[in-house]
C-alpha cells in the first residue's frame, strides 16, 4: 500500500533533505518515503522497489536485461523525450533535429518489441506488466498519445503501438493516467514538462549536437567549461 | 578516467575476471559479453553484473530498500555526475551530494556499497579540479571522498586528492 500525498508546486518534499529546492533532482517529486524514512527520488528506483516488494520478499536476483532497459530509459530515452516534448509544447511545432533523434529511440523500442511481445517479466508477474513495461510506457506516453504526433509519425512503429495499446488496457494504467492528467491531455501539463531539469536538458541538447559521448568517456578528456 | 579503466579497477576490487569492454555505437555505451554469452550494455548494468558475480554481492544491498537506494545513486551518477560539463552543473551536483552526506557516513546504510564506489569514480575528475577553498565548502562530501579514496582496493591507480587537515578559511562562502 502506498499513500499518495500531493504537494503544492515548488514546495520542497518535507522531511527530506531540508530546504532543498524542488529544482534539485534529489527532491523533485515523485519521491517515495521508505519505511526507514529514507527517500527515493528516482522514479525508476521507486518502481524497482515496489516491484521487488511485491515479488520477491528480500531476495533480489540480478536480471541483466531489465537492468539494461532501466538504464537505457534513464540515460538515453528520458532526457530526449523530456527535451523533445518541452520544445514541442512550447513552440507548438516540431524541431527537426530533436524529432529525428526521438524517432531513432522509438525505432529502437519498435525493433525490440517486434521480436518479443513485451519487456521481460519475472515469473511472479505472470501476465501483468513488468517493471520495464511500466517505466518505458510512462516515458513514451505523452509522445504516443499526442494527436499531432500520434497521427502519422508514431503509427509506423506498429510493434511499439501494439505493445503500448495492450499495456494501456490494464486497469491500473488507466487509473494512473486519470490520476496524473485528469480530464486533460498531456499537452495541458506543459508547465510541468517545461519546468525541466537544466542538467538533464543540457545533456539532451549537447548529446544531440554530438558533443558528448555519454557513457564511454567519463570524461577526463572532455574539458570542463568553467566560464 | 575512462569507463574501461573503471571496469578494470572495479573487477580488481571485486576479484572477478576483467571484462572485455566494447562500445555500442548507436548509444555510445560500454558493453560486455556476459558468462551466459549475451551482450550487456551500460555503465550501471555492467557494474552491477560484475558485483553480482563476485563474492561481494552485499555491495548491491542486503535488502530491497538498500538495493533500491543503491540503484538510485547509480542512476544519479550516470544521469547527473557524468553530465557535469560546466561550473554551474558542478556546483549543483556538489551541493546536493554535500547535503545528503550531512547526516550520513556513506550514501546507503552505514557501510561502503557500490553506490559509494561508483560515485567516487564519477567525482574523481571533478575533485582533482577543486581548490582547497572549494573542497572546504563541501565539507561533508570531502570527508566522504577522503574516506573512500583511503580504501586502496577502491582507489587503485587513481591519484590521491589532497585535503587540508585543518580549516584554512574562516568563511566558506565563495
Amino acid at each position: 500500500q502506498v499513500e499518495i500525498v500531493k504537494i503544492p508546486p515548488k514546495a520542497s518534499c518535507s522531511g527530506f533533505c531540508n530546504n532543498v529546492s524542488t529544482s534539485s533532482p534529489i527532491s523533485r517529486p515523485p519521491v517515495l518515503e521508505l519505511p526507514s524514512s529514507e527517500c527515493l527520488f528516482s522514479a525508476n528506483a521507486i518502481c524497482w522497489y515496489l516491484f521487488h516488494q511485491r515479488e520477491s520478499g528480500n531476495n533480489t536476483t540480478f536480471d541483466p536485461i531489465t537492468e539494461e532497459w532501466l538504464e537505457w530509459e534513464s540515460n538515453c530515452l528520458q532526457p530526449y523525450v523530456t527535451t523533445f516534448i518541452a520544445n514541442f509544447f512550447e513552440n507548438n511545432k516540431l524541431n527537426d533535429a530533436l524529432f529525428s533523434t526521438l524517432m531513432n529511440h522509438l525505432q529502437y523500442l519498435d525493433s525490440f518489441l517486434t521480436s518479443t511481445p513485451h519487456f521481460p517479466r519475472s515469473s511472479a508477474s505472470g501476465t501483468l506488466p513488468g517493471i520495464g513495461d511500466v517505466v518505458i510506457w510512462s516515458t513514451v506516453y505523452p509522445v504516443i498519445t499526442d494527436e499531432k504526433l500520434g497521427a502519422d509519425t508514431v503509427k509506423k512503429f506498429s510493434s511499439l503501438c501494439r505493445w503500448f495499446h495492450e499495456i494501456g488496457l490494464n486497469e491500473s494504467f488507466k487509473e494512473a493516467v486519470r490520476y496524473v492528467f485528469g480530464e486533460k491531455k498531456p499537452s495541458a501539463c506543459k508547465e510541468t514538462l517545461i519546468e525541466k531539469d537544466p542538467l538533464l536538458h543540457n545533456f539532451a541538447l549537447s548529446t544531440q549536437r554530438g558533443k558528448l559521448v555519454p557513457q564511454v568517456i567519463n570524461s577526463s578528456d572532455v574539458e570542463m567549461n568553467t566560464s | 578516467m575512462l569507463c574501461f579503466e573503471e571496469f578494470q579497477s572495479l573487477a580488481n576490487f571485486l576479484g572477478v575476471e576483467k571484462p572485455n569492454v566494447f562500445v555500442d555505437e548507436q548509444w555510445k555505451r560500454p558493453c560486455v559479453e556476459t558468462s551466459a554469452g549475451k551482450q550487456l550494455c551500460g555503465l550501471v548494468s555492467i557494474s552491477k553484473y560484475l558485483t553480482d558475480k563476485s563474492h561481494q554481492r552485499s555491495l548491491l544491498g542486503t535488502n530491497i530498500e538498500e538495493s533500491s537506494l543503491i540503484n538510485q545513486w547509480l542512476e544519479y551518477r550516470t544521469v547527473y555526475i557524468n553530465q557535469v560539463h560546466q561550473k554551474s552543473d558542478m556546483v549543483r551536483v556538489l551541493e546536493d551530494l554535500d547535503l545528503v552526506l550531512q547526516k550520513k557516513v556513506y550514501f546507503v546504510g552505514n557501510r561502503l556499497t557500490l553506490a559509494d564506489i561508483s560515485i567516487y569514480y564519477g567525482l574523481h575528475r571533478i575533485f582533482v579540479s577543486l581548490t582547497f577553498q572549494e573542497k572546504e565548502k563541501y565539507l561533508h562530501l570531502s570527508r566522504w571522498f577522503n574516506q573512500v579514496q583511503h580504501v586502496p582496493e577502491v582507489r587503485q591507480t587513481l591519484p590521491v586528492v589532497v585535503f587540508s587537515k585543518s580549516r584554512l578559511y574562516k568563511t566558506t562562502t565563495l
